[in-house]
């Protein structure tokens, strides 16, 4: 059952060509290089011809390489559509939507308290960011007081959930450059990071454990002791991938000056996170908006003005040193007393009127706007990703590179695509 | 192989000859990194780690649909994933076996009420082990991994029973 007529990498594979306006199309000067005749109706872009200008002065054909869904060099369910000339994109065109399921849709069916189960599958690498975003929604729309204590299991299970999140991006960027050991180590941390999440929430991904008002279970012994086993490695693990990836040349050779985000290209785009930081916009929620309890922490945040993914994966590397020290700070308090989640009707009404709640997730801002009318579900829900802005700038920084660095800019910017297909 | 052309797919050189493949079919199955949603942390990236290391039973991750045994769909498969999902299995080369892992990819999952998504991946290419869960834990995956060993193994039988029937 051959149903594939065409090779994907067939230049005559132009289904899904970039900018196949019916004024670009050339439908039979084609028979320079078509043979022995073009089929009628078969047509190809204007900008697939390439002149005669290359230092090499060949009049050869740009090239259609679909890259994804299914490529080992994607992340995820993407599509990137590249076009080359020899080695060189030329330009580049993402293609989205596979993996599109409706969680903006399906929330307005559900309560307030079992819309996190579907933040969780949206944010997948980092579930407690999403669900602490919708409730701080839900608790700024309703008004609702969070315990302190609730306020701090939800920062400490966040500071994890991020260390888990940056091991996953920082292996596979090391696959991306041709180290495959670092990855491995990478994921012998992120276990212990998960062993912990499972410890409090029960659960190694998908937790459902922050809700509106504070948190389902109490901080237990268990996830205690296993976070304080952890720590007592993790500077020392952190010194390890420093030596085995971050600072060996070969890294620096393949990332140094490459997939440069412009500062203004930063702004225009709405970056944030880490990609913002990098192009030297200095701005953290948990520095400038403080919510849960970072106004009760010490921590620094760092701004370069690299623009390049060296200049990315430092930052990130100083956002899991910060992490760690602020879990230190963190276990040093220990939890205050109190309840862990807010007396609240099992079934929450909240008022008419809307609400936006956003935390710094691991990939940059991470919204949630709420509209309601008086319901026990939402009216509308908008899930505000901050990989859908960066995928536009991958989209538009890769057009000038070779093909490997591309790729290796590709997975720069941490893609997750729960959240941009949502 | 192309012994059944010569001496038939009941023949007993053809029977013995195919568990001698089925053993060493069933020690080295390669899976596709295809990873759709979710459950690719799970059952693709974690399970490549050192903690599982499906390495040991001879489980590792291909990246061509050519050289893999083994497709899991590790996610929810939507209307526009499915022309993909089915183009991978037809690319994959004979014998294939196919492992649906999670709910989603069961049922629908959590999403299945939303019209875009199917209602299990079974409704695109045959499936021989679905893994329950939301996600499955890597361990999970493993024991799909053992128990569709032994699926491999049980073909000796059935040829056998085919031959005693028709034979």
């Amino acid at each position: 059952m051959e149903t594939w007529i065409k090779h994907a990498l067939d230049t005559m594979y132009t289904d899904f060509a970039p900018g196949l306006g019916p004024d670009q199309f050339d439908a039979y000067d084609l028979q320079g290089w078509l043979s022995p005749e073009p089929p009628p109706g078969i047509v190809t872009p204007r900008s697939l011809r390439r002149q005669a200008n290359a230092p090499d002065m060949l009049e050869t054909d740009h090239f259609l390489l679909n890259l994804g869904p299914s490529h080992p060099a994607m992340h995820g369910a993407l599509r990137m559509l590249v076009e080359l000339d020899g080695e060189m994109v030329m330009s580049s065109e993402a293609h989205v939507g596979f993996l599109h399921r409706g969680i903006e849709k399906l929330a307005e069916h559900r309560r307030y308290n079992t819309i996190g189960t579907l933040m969780d599958r949206g944010d997948y690498a980092t579930g407690i960011m999403g669900e602490w975003a919708l409730a701080r929604a839900v608790e700024n729309l309703g008004e609702i007081e969070v315990p302190e204590r609730a306020e701090w299991i939800r920062t400490v299970v966040a500071e994890v959930n991020r260390m888990a999140s940056h091991y996953l991006w920082l292996g596979p960027l090391g696959l991306d450059s041709g180290a495959m050991g670092p990855f491995l180590f990478m994921m012998r941390d992120r276990e212990a990071c998960l062993e912990t999440l499972e410890a409090v929430t029960g659960s190694r991904m998908m937790f459902n454990y922050v809700r509106p008002g504070g948190v389902v279970f109490d901080w237990n012994k268990e996830g205690n002791d296993k976070l304080l086993a952890y720590l007592e490695k993790a500077d020392q693990y952190l010194d390890e991938h420093w030596e085995a990836l971050i600072g060996s040349e070969l890294f620096h050779q393949r990332v140094i000056g490459v997939g440069i985000v412009p500062h203004e290209m930063a702004l225009s785009f709405a970056a944030t996170g880490f990609i913002a930081r990098a192009s030297g916009i200095d701005w953290d929620l948990r520095r400038d908006r403080p919510y849960g309890y970072y106004d009760k922490l010490d921590f620094d945040v760092l701004t370069l003005d690299g623009e390049d993914i060296w200049a990315r994966t430092l930052v990130r590397f100083d956002e899991m040193k910060q992490s760690i020290r602020m879990l230190k700070q963190l276990v040093e308090m220990g939890p205050p007393p109190g309840e862990h989640i807010a007396k609240l009707p099992k079934v929450l009404r909240l008022p008419e009127g809307e609400a936006y709640g956003s935390v710094e997730g691991a990939r940059g801002e991470l919204g949630v706007h709420l509209y309601s009318t008086g319901g026990d579900t939402p009216y509308r829900m908008r899930y505000r990703p901050p990989i859908q802005f960066h995928l536009a700038i991958a989209d538009t920084v890769a057009p000038g590179q070779w093909l490997a660095d591309a790729l290796l800019s590709y997975g720069s910017f941490d893609f997750c695509f729960g959240e941009v297909d949502r | 192989m192309a012994l059944d052309k010569l001496t038939g797919d009941t023949s007993m050189l053809f029977i013995k000859s195919e568990q001698f493949f089925d053993w060493a079919r069933a020690r080295s199955l390669w899976y596709l990194a295809f990873g759709i949603a979710c459950c690719s942390l799970e059952g693709l990236i974690a399970a490549s780690g050192p903690r599982f290391d499906f390495d040991r039973h001879g489980v590792f991750f291909r990246g061509v649909p050519r050289q893999a045994d083994v497709l899991i769909t590790a996610g929810t498969v939507n209307y526009k994933m499915a022309e993909i999902v089915t183009r991978l299995y037809e690319q994959m080369p004979d014998p294939k076996w196919v492992i649906s892992m999670g709910a989603c990819s069961n049922t629908g999952g959590p999403f299945r009420e939303y019209p875009n998504v199917f209602l299990g991946v079974d409704e695109l290419v045959p499936v021989d082990i679905y893994i329950p869960g939301c996600p499955p834990r890597p361990e999970s995956v493993q024991y799909a991994f053992l128990e569709l060993r032994e699926k491999i193994y049980a073909q000796t039988g059935e040829r056998l029973e085919a031959r005693r029937i028709n034979g």
